[in-house]
C-alpha cells in the first residue's frame, strides 16, 4: 500500500493531472498486451524530465515501495504489470525528439517516444530508425530498449541493441548514469548493452541515442504462396542456407491468411495458399536485383507459385499490409489471443512447425502462425475466450508444450517480447542454477533492493526444481 | 610461494602443463614479476584452475595467443599465467543456419580455414597476429573494418559460457540468431578483458562469403582533396562495405580506401560509381580485396592510439594536427563509425604528446579545434583504456558491484575503463 504522504509528494511534484490516483482509472493499467496477469498499480504517474524520474525512484526508495516502468503497455510477457504493487511510472509523456544529427547519424530521444514516429521525423533527411516491431505505431523507444524488441527488417539490420549506442539512466536508486556513447565505436565495459533487453528491472532509461541507416535505395517485397507452411519453411532454410540475408523474411500461415483476407487489413494473398512467405530486399539496385533472381530461383524449387514482386510504395505497402495487421485481424476471432514466441534453429523450422500444429489439435485449440521466419523466430497465435477457465487452462498448456518442443531443437524462450511474469517459471528448463545465479548477480549490482519493478525474470530457487521435476515426468 | 603453486597445480593437471615463467616480454616492466603458467587441456581443466586460485586466492591471468599484453605485468606479486590454447575445439558448426560453436582457445586463423569450405566466415577480422584467438579478441572486444556492414563485434555473439572468479560456470544467450531469454551477459564479458569471467566457449553468427570483392584506392596528394572526396562517397554511396581513410608514416599519400563485397553486379556498378563521384587526375587503384584489417605499417615497437569519434570530428581532429607529427604517424580512419587508430614510434609520441606515467588528455593539446570531448579507446603502449570522459561515480560503483559479485575475491584481471 503505497503511503498517502508519498503520493502527495507526487501530486504536488507533478501536479493531479500527472498523478493517477482514482482507482477506475487505475484499471487500465493492470496489465499490458498479456492480458493473463493483472495488478493494479497504486498510483501511476507521468513524468517529463529525467529530474522528475529521479525524484520519483527518490521518493518510492524512501518509502520502500516498488515501482515500474511503463511504455505503452503493449508488452507480450507482463514486463510492465507492477507484480507487486505499487508505482507505475509511464513513460508517454517523455516523448520529445531531442536532436537529429544527420551528418553523424544519430539522434536522441525521450524514452516515450513512439518507434514510427522517429522514422517519420528523420525520413526527410533520407534516413531511417530501423527497427520495426509490428507494433511500432504505438510502442515506445523506451520499451523496445527494455524488451531489445525485434521486428521484420531486424534480419538484416539488427535488433534494438544494435541500434541504441548511449542511454542516459536512472538507476534504481536515483542516481543517473550514461552509459555507452554514440563516440566510441569500442568502449570497453557494455552497461548499455547489459541494460538492453534487461526488461526495465536494472534501470530506468531516460534518454536514448538511436543510430539511423540511410534510406536504400531500391526496395523490392515478394510474396511467395506455397501449398503448405511447410513447404514455405523449407524455403526459408534453404534461403538461410544460400548465404543470402534478405531485409525481411517473414511468414504467415492458411488460418492467419484466412483472418487477414476477411478483415480490413485484406491484402490479396491467394485463397488458395496454405501459407506465404514475405521476403524484402533492399539496398544498390544492383544488389537488389541479382539477389530477387536468387531468391525467385529457391521459392520456385520449393514449390511457390504466382510470385508477386512490389517495386512501388503503394504496391509494397498492400502487401506488408496483411502482415503488419495480422494480429489486429486474429483479435477479431476470439475476446483473447495469446502470442508465443519462441526461437529454433532456422533449419529447424520445418519440423517444429508441424509439431507444433499436433499440440494444438491435440487440445482442441485454433492455432495460427504468423512469425520472423528468416530468424527462426516463431509466433504461434492462440485465439482463446480468457472468461472460461478451460480454454484458459488449455492455452497455458499449450505454451508449456510449444515451449517444450521449442527448447528440444535448440531454441530458446523467447526472442523479441520477453520473459517478463509469462516465462519466468520456463527459465529453469533452459539454464543450470549458476546461470540463473549470474543473472542474479547482474540484477542485484544494478537493483540491490529489487524495488524496481520486482518478481520478473528470474524464478525463485522453489521454482527451480518443481519445473524440472514436472518437465521429466511424461507429458 | 611459487613452488607451493607448482605442487598443488601439478597435482591438478599434472607436471607437463605447469611451467614455472619469467614474464619478459620486452617492454618497460622494471620487475617482471614471477608466475606459474598452466595449461589446462579441457574446460574442466581451466575450470578447476580457477577454483584453485580462488581457494589460494592467487591471481589468474588469462591468456590466448598472447597477443594481447598482460594485465599484470607491471605488478610485482605471482600471478597464474592460464592458458586457453588447448581449448580449440570446434565444438559445433550449424552451417545451414550460419552459427558456430567453439572452444575459447581456438585461434581465429584456424577457424577461419575451417569455415572456408563452406563457403562461410567469421563476421568480423583478426587485427593481432596468426596466434589471436576466439576467447581473447572478445575479451579485449575491438571493432575493426568490418564493422559498418556486420555490425559490432558484440553483436555477433549469440552465447557464451564463463567461469566467473569463484569457479562457477555461467552460460548465457544460446544458439539461435534471436534471443531475449534472460540479461545479455555476453555484453559484460565481451571487451571486460577477463574482469568477470574467463570465457570457456561461444557461439557466433557467421556470414556467407560474398560472390565477389574488390578493393579500391584514391590517392592524394593533399588531405583537404581526400577528406572531400571521402565526404562525398559517405553521403552518396551508401553500400560501401566500408571506407576508409589512411596514411602510411613517412610516405606523402593520403588515401582513400574502399571496399565493395556482394553480389558481382553490385561490386561492378559500385565501382564505377566510386569512380565517378571521386574525380580527377589523382592516382587510383582496383586490387582484390584481403581479409585482414586495413592497417597502417606495423611494427612491435611502435605504439597504437584508439579513438572513437564522431565521422564529423575526423576532419577537424586531421585538419588540427601538427604536419609533421602527421608525417610521422600512420592514420586509418574509418569514416562511417569515427575509429581512428594512429601508429608511431615513442619517440614521435614522447615528442609529440606527452610521456606514458600521463597520458591522459594526450590529444587535447594536438586538438584545439575539436571542441567537446572523445573517447580515447585505448593506448596499446601502456595497455589500459582511458576513457575521455571519466565514468561517474554511480557508474563506477554499479563495475565494482559486478566485479564482487563475479569475483569476490578479485583473482580475475581488474575491469578496463569503461
Ligand atoms: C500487436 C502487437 C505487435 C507486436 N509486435 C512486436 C514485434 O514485432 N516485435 C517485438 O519485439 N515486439 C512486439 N510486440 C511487443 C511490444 O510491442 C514490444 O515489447 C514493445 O517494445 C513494448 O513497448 P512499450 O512501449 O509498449 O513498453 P511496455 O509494454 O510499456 O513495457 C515493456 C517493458 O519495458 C519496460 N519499460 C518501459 N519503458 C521503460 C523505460 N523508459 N525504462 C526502462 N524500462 C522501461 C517495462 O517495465 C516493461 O518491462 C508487439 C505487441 C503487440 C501488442
Amino acid at each position: 500500500m503505497v503511503p498517502p504522504t508519498l503520493l502527495h509528494d507526487f501530486e504536488r511534484l507533478l501536479g493531479p493531472d500527472r498523478c493517477l490516483t482514482d482507482p477506475g482509472v487505475l484499471l487500465a493499467y493492470e496489465c499490458d498486451g498479456l492480458t493473463h496477469f493483472k495488478v493494479r498499480p497504486s498510483a501511476v504517474v507521468f513524468p517529463t524530465t529525467t529530474a522528475e524520474v529521479q525524484a520519483i525512484v527518490r521518493a518510492c526508495v524512501k518509502a520502500e515501495i516498488p515501482f515500474t516502468p511503463r511504455g505503452a503497455g503493449t508488452g507480450l510477457s507482463g514486463g510492465a504489470v507492477p507484480a507487486q504493487g505499487g508505482v507505475l511510472i509511464e513513460f508517454a509523456r517523455m516523448n520529445r525528439i531531442l536532436l537529429v544529427d544527420a551528418e553523424n547519424r544519430v539522434a536522441v530521444v525521450q524514452p516515450g517516444v513512439v518507434n514510427a514516429r522517429l522514422s517519420e521525423t528523420v525520413r526527410p533527411l533520407g534516413l531511417a530508425y530501423a527497427p520495426d516491431p509490428s507494433s511500432q505505431t504505438v510502442c515506445t523507444l523506451g520499451g523496445n530498449a527494455a524488451e531489445n524488441s525485434g521486428g521484420p527488417h531486424c534480419l538484416k539490420y539488427g535488433a534494438t541493441t544494435n541500434h541504441l549506442v548511449a542511454l542516459e539512466v536512472v538507476l534504481p536508486d536515483g542516481d543517473v548514469v550514461r552509459l555507452g556513447s554514440e563516440r566510441a565505436f569500442d568502449n570497453g565495459i557494455d552497461l548499455r548493452g547489459l541494460l538492453i533487453g534487461s526488461e526495465g528491472t536494472l534501470g530506468l532509461v531516460t534518454e536514448i541515442t538511436c543510430r539511423l541507416v540511410p534510406i536504400p535505395a531500391r526496395i523490392e517485397t515478394l510474396l511467395a504462396p506455397f501449398a503448405t507452411i511447410v513447404d514455405a519453411c523449407r524455403a526459408v532454410s534453404a534461403i538461410i542456407a544460400a548465404g543470402i540475408l534478405p531485409a525481411a523474411l517473414e511468414a504467415l500461415d492458411e488460418r492467419t491468411i484466412k483472418a487477414v483476407e476477411s478483415s480490413v487489413y485484406r491484402a490479396g494473398y491467394p485463397a488458395n495458399a496454405g501459407g506465404v512467405l514475405l521476403v524484402e530486399l533492399d539496398g544498390h539496385p544492383a544488389e537488389v536485383d541479382a539477389q530477387s533472381a536468387r531468391i525467385r530461383e529457391i521459392l520456385l524449387e520449393h514449390g511457390a507459385f504466382n510470385i508477386e514482386a512490389a517495386n512501388d510504395p503503394v504496391h509494397r505497402a498492400k502487401l506488408w499490409k496483411g502482415r503488419k495487421g495480422a494480429f489486429g485481424a486474429m483479435g477479431r476471432l476470439a475476446p483473447d489471443l495469446y502470442v508465443q514466441d519462441a526461437v529454433v534453429p532456422r533449419s529447424k523450422l520445418p519440423e517444429v512447425l508441424p509439431a507444433i500444429g499436433r499440440i494444438c489439435d491435440e487440445l482442441g485449440l485454433p492455432l495460427a502462425n504468423v512469425f520472423h521466419a528468416g530468424e527462426g523466430n516463431l509466433h504461434p497465435n492462440i485465439s482463446y475466450d480468457g472468461r472460461d477457465p478451460d480454454q484458459v487452462a488449455r492455452v497455458v498448456e499449450a505454451g508449456r508444450r510449444i515451449m517444450m518442443v521449442c527448447l528440444e531443437a535448440g531454441g530458446t524462450l523467447s526472442g523479441e517480447h520477453g520473459i517478463g511474469l509469462e516465462k519466468q517459471e520456463f527459465m529453469p528448463l533452459l539454464f543450470q542454477d549458476d546461470d540463473l545465479q549470474s543473472m542474479r548477480l547482474a540484477r542485484a549490482a544494478f537493483n540491490p533492493q529489487e524495488l524496481l519493478n520486482p518478481g520478473k525474470i528470474l524464478p525463485t530457487p522453489r521454482a527451480c526444481v518443481e519445473v524440472r521435476s514436472a518437465a521429466r515426468k511424461p507429458a | 610461494m611459487i613452488e607451493s603453486l607448482l605442487r598443488r597445480f601439478g597435482a591438478l593437471l599434472g607436471d607437463k602443463s605447469v611451467k614455472p615463467v619469467l614474464v619478459d616480454d620486452g617492454e618497460t616492466a622494471p620487475h617482471p614479476p614471477p608466475c606459474v603458467h598452466l595449461l589446462p587441456r579441457s574446460q574442466d581443466e581451466l575450470v578447476a584452475c580457477v577454483r584453485l586460485a580462488f581457494e589460494e586466492r592467487v591471481r589468474v591471468q588469462p591468456v590466448g595467443g598472447n597477443s594481447a599484453p598482460s594485465a599484470f605485468r607491471r605488478d610485482p606479486d605471482p600471478y597464474l599465467l592460464l592458458s586457453t590454447e588447448f581449448l580449440d575445439r570446434v565444438i559445433e558448426h550449424a552451417a545451414e543456419d550460419l552459427t558456430v560453436t567453439v572452444e575459447a582457445g581456438l585461434a581465429i586463423d584456424e577457424l577461419s580455414d575451417q569455415l572456408r569450405p563452406a563457403g562461410q566466415k567469421l563476421p568480423f577480422v583478426n587485427s593481432r597476429g596468426p596466434r589471436s584467438t576466439i576467447g581473447g579478441h572478445l575479451a579485449v572486444g575491438q571493432d575493426g573494418p568490418t564493422a559498418k556492414a556486420y555490425g559490432r563485434l558484440r553483436d555477433q555473439i549469440l552465447g557464451m559460457t564463463v567461469v566467473h572468479g569463484d569457479g562457477r560456470v555461467a552460460r548465457t544467450g544460446g544458439r539461435v540468431v534471436k534471443n531475449v531469454t534472460g540479461f545479455d551477459l555476453a555484453k559484460l564479458y565481451v571487451g571486460s578483458r577477463g574482469a568477470f569471467g574467463i570465457v570457456l566457449q561461444t557461439t557466433l553468427r557467421l556470414r556467407a562469403e560474398e560472390r565477389a570483392a574488390c578493393r579500391i584506392e584514391f590517392d592524394f596528394a593533399d588531405l583537404k582533396d581526400a577528406l572531400l572526396a571521402g565526404a562525398t562517397l559517405r553521403a552518396r554511396a551508401p553500400d560501401l562495405f566500408s571506407l576508409q581513410l589512411a596514411h602510411a608514416a613517412g610516405k606523402s599519400p593520403w588515401r582513400i580506401q574502399v571496399r565493395l563485397r556482394g553480389e558481382e553486379a553490385l561490386v561492378e556498378a559500385l565501382g564505377e560509381e566510386c569512380f565517378a563521384l571521386v574525380r580527377g587526375d589523382d592516382d587510383r587503384r582496383i586490387l582484390p580485396d584481403q581479409t585482414g584489417a586495413v592497417a597502417p605499417t606495423e611494427s612491435t615497437q611502435w605504439r597504437e592510439l584508439r579513438a572513437g569519434i564522431r565521422p564529423s570530428e575526423i576532419a577537424p581532429l586531421l585538419n588540427s594536427l601538427d604536419s609533421e607529427f602527421l608525417s610521422r604517424v600512420s592514420f586509418v580512419a574509418d569514416l562511417e563509425t569515427g575509429l581512428v587508430r594512429m601508429q608511431s614510434d615513442p619517440e614521435t609520441w614522447d615528442h609529440y604528446l606527452i610521456p606514458a606515467s600521463s597520458f591522459t588528455g594526450a590529444l587535447a593539446p594536438l586538438t584545439p579545434a575539436l571542441t567537446g570531448d572523445f573517447d580515447l579507446i585505448e593506448a596499446h603502449a601502456w595497455n589500459v583504456l582511458f576513457p575521455w570522459t571519466a565514468p561517474t561515480r554511480a557508474a563506477e560503483a554499479v563495475v565494482s558491484r559486478l566485479k564482487s559479485n563475479f569475483d569476490p575475491s578479485a583473482v580475475l584481471p581488474k575491469p578496463p575503463a569503461y
